[in-house]
């Protein structure tokens, strides 16, 4: 189950050659890596562990990829499926949350922000992933930058290294793209829609 | 399906272009575009309508809330069952998040019944500080006792190192679902949300924030008390980041119930918990018939979109009607109080929100009572906002962080004032309302004294400091017409002018050179303070204050050359901390205070040419100096003072032809401050003082000494030259640098060696110049400018070259009657006007030598007249009794000159 990064490297290769099953095979390759990346963050034993955005991703860049055989667009590649896994884990997760219910128990986490209720957060997520899905065939660039910002925490910068574009075109994409997607998650729920 | 695609690209090109645009020109690229298309501006209108809303929205990364899943992912559920932690066992798991993991657990040790949620946190306190902080925030945490807190019981730390908290089991529903499954009506709603306020009130007069109140937060139990769990966790569990903005991963998703300021990453009080009760509030009222779904994206119910309000309001009566208040309220809250109360907690700027949770209860309760509200727009504030969004393009970035700290200052008393006033405030309220204000204005002292120099420094920025001068002027004179009769408020304004003052025309520190204007803030601070002091004359801090700011006065209006205003400021101040000292004789600082008052006065007088009403001044000045210099041995600000006392003995003593006396004190003088600058090698201020010494020394050996002059001076280069180097921007230090040069010119002038003074004198000039053309307000540039184009003159007249030497008097003689108009009291500028006019008398008179017939008639005719003024000038000082000896010595010298056009 080991993987080279001989494997990650030839995938991207064959994907920038054309080869779209490549990008799918990659998939799991990355998840595997990020999901064991951020238990061993996770685990530290350090006080300040506090995780950088985009530091998981790079990490496993750094892993996966051989850095003497990829070129610019192999790693804009590698991120693009990064920040889809991302929002896959976080998808998949919300969706076996969404249909557990917890009867009377109503004490929940809520040791930071982050631990907004999970079954609360499953529908807001499951609801930004749709409003997503609804936008990427009118706006595919627009979700790439929303990926990249959000799932991996990208900067402006990164994102636009990323995407080959200026980082105004970025924030142009970037604050668009928020007012369409809440537009969107706005009118889900005037429409009584949601989970 | 493609053409929809091409409406929607359309649509986003529109929106892009009217997100690049400005407001005003928004409507005319909308009318353009959409002529014939009012639909399509429509659905342009109805994304653009989202601005405000989207602020903050999946604005933070949700990279790590990812990981934590990824970390939590399959493997090891509930492997923690059974297990125990600290006295605890674990029963089962609750919910698990990025941080941690809550269990519901029971007491191991059977010692008593009891069920608890145990927090236990991902994360270990390998570093022994942190573990310090924890238990310190957890001892407070478990200090709070309220019937609407659920308790912090216990925590500690596992035996893996992991900390955990163990909290009092809640077992409820979520406050909004209690009232919407209960169909409760506004009034009921209203009662619970009070008792909310009232446990955030509690937990905030102990000093805890809470940083994270929406919904999920606050349980209604059976007997239907709502507790507010998870009090100030945020903060314990993110010790390092306490007072920063705590972690908005999922902000995302509720941006609505974070303040600004904590999705802005700014600093969290406990007026950020008023914004979130807010917030609560709001979503209470209309929360009736809505979903649960409907809260996750909250809406504003002022939104743009009028269609969607009324759909809003509408559903919030939907099946409502057990109830007639139900149908009735929410009408009333669309239009009326409850909507200001949810706006003024909600506002922007935390010092326009409520003061206090327990103000926030108050008005509600005077809503439940039938008793107008508080809430509403207060002016003040909400013009400075509206300022700084006014003036954000063309005010450099420094300008607004410094009106922001003056406005800072007095938002924040005024809230503090505010908060008193009321009197269902508690003590402790109050108190810790003061405290925050003296926090704030602590922290605003520091910036605006560091910033003053830095905007100094911005170069080519001129503009933008008149500007913010000009707009912090604006601001504070429309705070002083609506501050009242608040002496705390007003004594704040005072201050708040005195920055602006200083930052325009400090006395020896960077300033903008306005001096003009720096007199008419200190004035306006000046006639604050006398009016709070007819009411309490014996206010120590305020007379201290008034001093001050009369020192200041005196000190600025010398360099307007207002003279007999400087004087007069620069004796109040004196007189008034001679008897602070009277009464406080132990204070140095009070004492350093009067001496330099003293010492400014002599200062004054002496310039202005009284020598003899100078010299008493020093000798007191100094008694008091050296007595204090006995007394603290270490303070600089004596010492500095003391080697400028020195300097101007050794000037008097000089004038008065006590050569060997004066050569004495300046050599103490120098001693002294070298060895002051030595030990404190950074202190740009006290280098600034050893350079005006060895400038006023150099003086006094011209004649007699020059090489000692110009080994004085070759030392005052270095100085200056450093500090120069060390910022080049810092314009006091280019002006010493160049009253260097034109000493060196000068002693060159004496010694008669003209080709060697002219560079210097040129160096000069150029840099006053350009000085004058940075700070065009700054007078003294001018003075500087005159006494360089008199020594040119000088040096042209040593070069035989009288036409040039007559520009360069003619040159001075201009810029010093310019002075006598300013202030006909100004008598250096009437005494220099005697020197030019003798100067221009000398070269005309030689000139004429040369020249044949007439034109040599016409030039001894006009040198003659010449003569004549500078004996008039002297004349004059005679009747006044003003004549000192130098200026009889003077005297005598053009009287002799005129004898000799009679022969």
């Amino acid at each position: 189950m080991e993987h080279t990064p001989h494997d990650v490297t030839r995938l991207l290769q064959d994907w920038s050659g054309g080869d779209a099953a490549a990008a799918e095979r990659l998939v799991p390759l990355v998840y595997d890596e990020l999901r064991r990346l951020a238990r061993s963050y996770l685990r530290r034993e350090r006080s300040d562990h506090t995780l950088q955005p985009t530091a998981l991703v790079n990490e496993a860049y750094l892993k996966l990829c051989d850095q003497t055989r990829v070129s610019w667009q192999n790693r804009s590649h590698f991120y693009g499926v990064a920040a889809q896994v991302m929002r896959r884990i976080l998808v998949d997760h919300a969706r076996s949350h969404a249909s557990e219910k917890r009867g009377g128990l109503r004490q929940r986490l809520s040791l930071e922000e982050v631990n907004v209720p999970a079954e609360e957060r499953a529908a807001e997520l499951l609801a930004l992933d749709e409003a997503l899905h609804k936008l990427a065939e009118a706006f595919p660039r627009k979700v790439r930058v929303v990926e990249l910002r959000y799932f991996v925490g990208m900067s402006v910068d990164e994102t636009a290294e990323v995407l080959g574009i200026s980082d105004k075109t970025v924030m142009r994409e970037w604050e668009s793209a928020k007012l369409w997607l809440f537009s969107e998650l706005d009118r889900e729920l005037a429409s009584g829609g949601g989970a | 399906m493609t053409a929809e695609i091409e409406r929607l690209r359309r649509v986003d090109e529109l929106l892009q272009s009217s997100l690049a645009c400005g407001p005003g020109e928004q409507a005319a690229l909308l009318d353009a575009a959409c002529a014939d298309d009012p639909a399509l501006r429509a659905e342009v209108e109805a994304l653009l309508g989202y601005r405000e809303r989207v602020k903050g929205f999946i604005e933070v990364p949700a990279l790590p809330l990812a990981a934590g899943l990824l970390a939590g992912a399959g493997g090891d559920e509930d492997g923690l069952r059974g297990q125990q932690i600290g006295p605890y066992r674990i029963v089962r798991e609750v919910g698990r998040g990025g941080m941690g993991t809550v269990y519901l657990a029971e007491r191991a040790d059977g010692e008593f019944e009891q069920e608890v949620a145990l927090k236990v946190v991902r994360r270990s306190f390998a570093d022994s500080e942190l573990a310090r902080r924890f238990r310190q925030e957890r001892q407070i945490l478990a200090s709070l006792n309220h019937p609407n807190i659920a308790r912090l019981l216990d925590g500690g730390v596992s035996s893996d190192g992991e900390p955990y908290l163990a909290m009092e089991y809640i077992e409820g529903v979520r406050v909004d679902e209690y009232c919407d499954a209960r169909g409760l009506p506004t009034a009921t709603r209203l009662r619970l949300f009070l008792e909310v306020c009232r446990g955030v009130s509690y937990a905030h007069q102990h000093l805890v924030v809470h940083r994270d109140i929406k919904p999920s937060n606050i349980l209604v139990t059976k007997e239907g008390v709502p507790k507010l769990l998870d009090f100030g966790i945020a903060k314990l569990l993110d010790p390092e980041r306490a007072g920063e903005h705590t972690r908005t991963e999922l902000r995302a998703f509720t941006p609505d119930y974070a303040s600004p300021e904590q999705v802005g990453g700014g600093q969290i009080t406990t007026a950020s918990d008023v914004y979130s009760l807010g917030v609560l509030l709001r979503d209470l009222l209309r929360g009736a018939g809505r979903s649960r779904e409907a809260r996750r994206v909250p809406g504003g119910w002022r939104s743009e979109t009028p269609g969607r309000k009324t759909a809003a309001a509408g559903r919030a009566t939907d099946g409502e009607g057990e109830d007639r208040e139900a149908q009735t309220r929410p009408r009333r809250f669309a239009a009326g109080e409850l909507e200001n109360i949810v706006a003024m907690a909600r506002r922007e700027d935390p010092a326009r929100r409520y003061s206090s949770a327990g103000q926030l209860a108050e008005d509600i309760q005077r809503y439940l009572d039938g008793r107008p509200v508080r809430a509403r727009k207060d002016s003040f504030t909400y013009r400075a906002s509206k300022f700084v969004r006014r003036n954000v393009v063309g005010v450099s970035a420094a300008a607004l962080v410094l009106l922001s700290l003056v406005g800072g200052v007095i938002a924040t008393v005024w809230q503090a004032r505010r908060a008193t006033e009321q009197a269902a405030v508690a003590r402790t309220e109050r108190d810790r309302a003061e405290r925050r204000f003296a926090d704030v204005r602590r922290l605003s002292n520091a910036f605006l004294f560091e910033i003053a120099p830095k905007i100094e420094r911005l170069e080519g920025s001129t503009e933008a400091r008149e500007a913010l001068v000009t707009r912090a002027l604006e601001y504070l004179d429309s705070l002083a017409r609506e501050s009242g009769d608040d002496p705390q408020l007003q004594s704040e304004l005072a201050a708040a002018y005195e920055k602006v003052g200083d930052l325009q025309g400090a006395p020896r520190r960077a300033n903008l050179g306005d001096f003009s204007g720096a007199i008419a803030s200190y004035e306006k601070a000046r006639d604050v303070r006398q009016r709070l002091l007819e009411r309490s004359p014996a206010d120590f801090e305020q007379r201290r204050r008034l001093a001050a700011v009369l020192a200041a006065l005196g000190y600025v209006r010398w360099w307007t050359s207002d003279v007999s205003g400087s004087l007069a400021d620069s004796a109040r101040a004196l007189e008034i901390y001679e008897r602070l000292v009277a009464e406080r004789p132990g204070s140095g600082e009070l004492r350093v205070a009067a001496a330099e008052a003293l010492l400014d006065l002599a200062t004054t007088t002496y310039f202005n040419e009284q020598l003899d009403e100078a010299h008493p001044l020093v000798l007191k000045a100094l008694a008091s100096l050296e007595s204090l210099a006995r007394d603290e041995p270490a303070n600089v600000e004596a010492g500095m003072l003391l080697s400028r006392g020195y300097t101007l003995q050794g000037s008097i003593l000089f004038w008065n032809t006590k050569e060997q006396e004066a050569d004495a004190e300046m050599t103490k003088a120098i001693a002294l401050s070298e060895s002051l600058a030595a030990a404190h090698p950074h202190d740009g201020v006290l280098k600034q003082s050893l350079l005006a010494n060895y400038l006023q020394a150099s003086q006094i050996y011209q004649k007699g000494d020059p090489a000692r002059s110009v080994a004085i001076l070759t030392r005052a280069l270095k100085v200056a030259e450093e500090s120069v180097a060390a910022d080049a921007a810092n314009t006091q230090a280019r002006q010493g640098l160049a009253k260097t040069y034109s000493m060196l010119g000068l002693i060159a002038l004496h010694m008669e060696k003209p080709g060697v003074a002219a560079p210097q004198l040129a160096k000069s000039a150029a840099e006053f110049e350009e000085l004058e053309r940075i700070q065009p307000k700054n007078r003294t540039y001018k003075h500087d400018i005159a006494r360089v184009a008199t020594y040119l003159g000088m040096a042209k007249y040593q070069q035989r070259d009288f036409e040039g030497a007559l520009a360069g008097y003619r040159k001075a003689l201009a810029l010093y009657e310019d002075d006598l108009r300013a202030d006909p009291n100004n008598m250096l500028a009437f005494r220099k006007l005697a020197n030019v006019h003798t100067y221009i008398a000398d070269a005309l008179r030689d000139s004429a030598k040369t020249a044949n017939g007439d034109e040599r008639r016409s030039r001894l005719r006009a040198a003659k007249e010449s003569h004549q003024r500078a004996a008039d000038v002297y004349l004059t000082l005679q009747a006044q009794n003003a004549l000192t000896k130098l200026d009889r010595q003077y005297l005598e010298a053009v009287q002799a000159a005129l004898r000799q056009y009679e022969q």
